[in-house]
């Protein structure tokens, strides 16, 4: 006879969850759902109506952890609503903030599921290698975006500021110090990976997460808008994919890409991009994601070699659309392809707004994830996918035929 | 009533021992030498000065060489709004020990925002040192402009330097003709406002603070108020960089003249303040 196990909150990564599991006599899981409770933010619908200059600041807000990646997903978005070109040398210091966000956003990961893995003998020196990558990645963001948590420079056109010929100097040393410290940790991670046990000596099973999903990333670094076709991304009420009692509950809605659920993240990335045959599943993530942030490091390094820092951050295009052309702006953020599209009026004034961050791709995967091993294991395919919720959160009014869907259904 | 000249460690008098930097400097070139001591051996690695653009207006600078710091000599008497390049000079300039010069406002200003830096999370770890500079009152760039150039028939762009001393203020001229002086009464309607509700006179939060009253001419007062700033002054003094003597204790003209006038603005705005409370205007204290 199954049962039902209720884990909620679900502890150790950002947002309010709840995960919902079917399990049999043996305590194998049979269905999982996965879904956040964190409440509606609204704001896709404040957003109308204001000047489009607003929307990289207001969207940055969804969350402290990886503002940049949503400021630059909205920029990118609202430039191509506008047909704008932003400036050379802006692009790449975008470029820069949105690694310097991933540089930090990794190792603080690892932080999270340090007491899964990491002898306690050896926690402190962890951490403190963490610590100190995360300073340098944070680094990154404080001196070319103008703050470590919602950088400021990031603005339509390219970014507000240039940076100096000392401060790139420091960037560049930072970057190779941070190689550094990354080859470290990842070989210390991925032999904790590899030998599959948690710290208290439980076996994780080989195949704990396992899917057969497709997996969507179009850069391995930033973003590549002419791999992405926003037509084939629907969203779905949550009504479609969870048992109504688990739907009820949901604060986000469901995207498919191409009529399928797609994993988003570290592991699509580094399959798509850089050959990685590794193990799928929980670990899978796991390994992508320690032997990303090396790849960071040198991008960033190519990224300054680059940059010409007397060069223009910004173009001095008019923020004006024609209240017509959607523009998309798509991102890799820390935790996946993170999609802004906008609609710009003739005003300036934004005229439709819609997110699909990273995390909302991933969120139905999880669930069925934890499918076919005990529900021990299933906070830790949760964790794997770095759920970063409260930007996830998301509300429709309507299904996908337009129809409005019963407000009772939201309460 | 607070203590006249606020805490200190120790009041000395010191003027530099660069000729150059004395040449054009407004006393002793106390800041001068020491920003440009900072720089030179890594104790900051850039610093805010007020420079001059053209007709004379202040602007705030960041420099990183003595050259910077050379041309940006002397007391301008005028706005220059350099909290403003702080968060500049952290970020996309990446200053780790910032070295800052302000009027006591500013130094209030800078010590508020280390105490509580909200929106400069990061910014105040990078300040290296905080220099403050007598100041009785300040003249917006317009009123000081009417002053030259109605009143000393100058023009803004000819100004060289300007000095107030002996109840007069100086005006030289590029051309290097004598300089003409203006009588501080007849500058008194062309003051800042906000200057009047001032309750400080020598910068009494900066690291240490520096001006010519109570020092002979060409030299400085330097009031040492905390241990960064008297490691500051110490280093210098041993690299041989300040000439010191003992502040004149004695005569009037001494360390009575300072707290003279420290007193003697603190009744006079205390006044203000109770005035303004009474005309129910806002009062920044």
């Amino acid at each position: 006879m199954s049962k039902t196990v209720e884990i909620k909150p679900t502890t150790r990564h950002e947002g309010h969850t709840n995960l919902v599991l079917t399990v049999d006599d043996e305590g194998i899981v049979e269905s999982g759902a996965y879904h956040s409770v964190t409440p509606v933010r609204g704001f896709e619908k404040f957003l109308y109506g204001k000047v489009a200059e607003f929307a990289p600041i207001a969207v940055s807000r969804f969350c402290g952890i990886c503002p940049t990646a949503h400021s630059t997903s909205s920029v990118e978005a609202l430039e191509r609503a506008c047909g704008m070109e932003p400036s050379k040398d802006g692009l790449i210091l975008r470029e820069l903030t949105a690694i310097g966000n991933k540089m930090h956003s990794h190792p603080l990961h690892q932080f999270l599921i340090a007491p899964d893995y990491v002898p306690k003998d050896e926690y402190a020196d962890v951490v403190k290698r963490i610590q100190e990558m995360r300073k340098i990645g944070q680094y990154f963001v404080d001196t070319i975006g103008g703050e470590a948590i919602h950088p400021p420079n990031i603005k339509i056109g390219g970014m507000a500021k240039n940076i100096t010929p000392e401060a790139k100097e420091k960037l560049i040393s930072r970057a190779k110090n941070y190689l550094e410290l990354a080859a470290v940790q990842c070989d210390y991670m991925m032999n904790l990976y590899n030998e599959r046990k948690l710290n208290d000596g439980t076996e994780i099973p080989e195949k704990l997460g396992y899917h057969d999903y497709p997996l969507l990333a179009t850069s391995l670094t930033y973003g590549d808008i002419s791999k992405f076709d926003y037509s084939q991304a629907v969203e779905y009420s949550p009504f479609e994919h969870y048992p109504k009692e688990v739907a009820l509950q949901a604060c986000t809605n469901i995207p498919k890409y191409k009529g399928s659920l797609v994993e988003v993240g570290p592991r699509a990335r580094m399959v798509t991009f850089k050959d990685f045959k590794e193990t799928k599943g929980a670990l899978g993530i796991h390994k992508a994601r320690a032997l990303e942030m090396a790849h960071y490091a040198e991008r960033a390094l190519d990224l300054l070699d680059e940059l010409n820092t007397s060069g223009a951050p910004f173009c001095t295009d008019p923020i004006v659309g024609d209240g017509e052309t959607v523009g998309v702006g798509a991102i890799e953020a820390a935790r996946g392809h993170n999609v802004h599209a906008a609609v710009v009026g003739k005003d300036g004034r934004i005229v439709e707004y819609s997110a699909i961050v990273a995390t909302t791709w991933n969120i139905p995967i999880i669930g069925e994830a934890t499918v076919g091993h005990h529900y021990k294991f299933a906070e830790h395919v949760v964790r794997a996918y770095d759920p970063c919720v409260s930007c996830a959160t998301h509300m429709i009014a309507k299904d996908y035929d337009g129809n409005t869907v019963d407000e009772k259904l939201f309460k | 009533m607070t203590k006249p000249i606020g805490d200190y460690i120790e009041i000395i008098s010191a003027r530099s021992t660069d000729q150059e930097i004395l040449k054009r400097s407004q006393d002793g070139g106390i800041v001068t030498a020491a920003y440009i001591y900072g720089l030179e051996n890594g104790l900051l690695d850039g610093v805010i000065v007020a420079d001059t653009t053209e007709g004379f207006k202040p602007m705030p600078k960041i420099a990183k060489t003595r050259e910077d710091i050379l041309s940006a000599r002397g007391t301008k008497y005028s706005l220059s709004p350099n909290m403003s390049l702080v968060k500049d000079a952290v970020k996309e300039h990446a200053l780790e020990k910032l070295g800052f010069v302000g009027t006591p406002c500013q130094v209030i200003a800078m010590k508020k925002m280390m105490q509580y830096p909200a929106a400069f999370r990061g910014t105040v770890n990078n300040i290296g040192l905080v220099i403050g500079i007598f100041c009785m009152e300040n003249f917006p760039y317009n009123g000081m402009k009417t002053l030259i150039e109605e009143y000393a028939g100058v023009k803004m762009t000819d100004v060289l330097k300007t000095d107030i001393g002996k109840g007069k203020l100086f005006v030289y001229p590029k051309d290097g003709s004598e300089p003409i002086a203006i009588p501080i009464k007849e500058t008194m309607p062309f003051e800042q406002k906000s200057c009047h509700v001032c309750m400080d006179y020598t910068s009494e939060y900066a690291d240490f603070a520096t001006g010519s009253v109570g020092s002979p001419d060409g030299w400085s007062t330097v009031i040492i108020r905390n241990k960064r700033g008297k490691d500051f002054i110490d280093k210098m003094i041993a690299a041989g960089k300040l000439e010191t003597q003992p502040l004149d204790m004695e005569s009037k003209f001494g360390f009575a003249m300072i707290e003279k006038l420290s007193t003697d603005k603190k009744t006079k705005n205390a006044k203000e303040i109770e005035h303004r409370i009474e005309m129910g205007l806002p009062v920044p204290y």
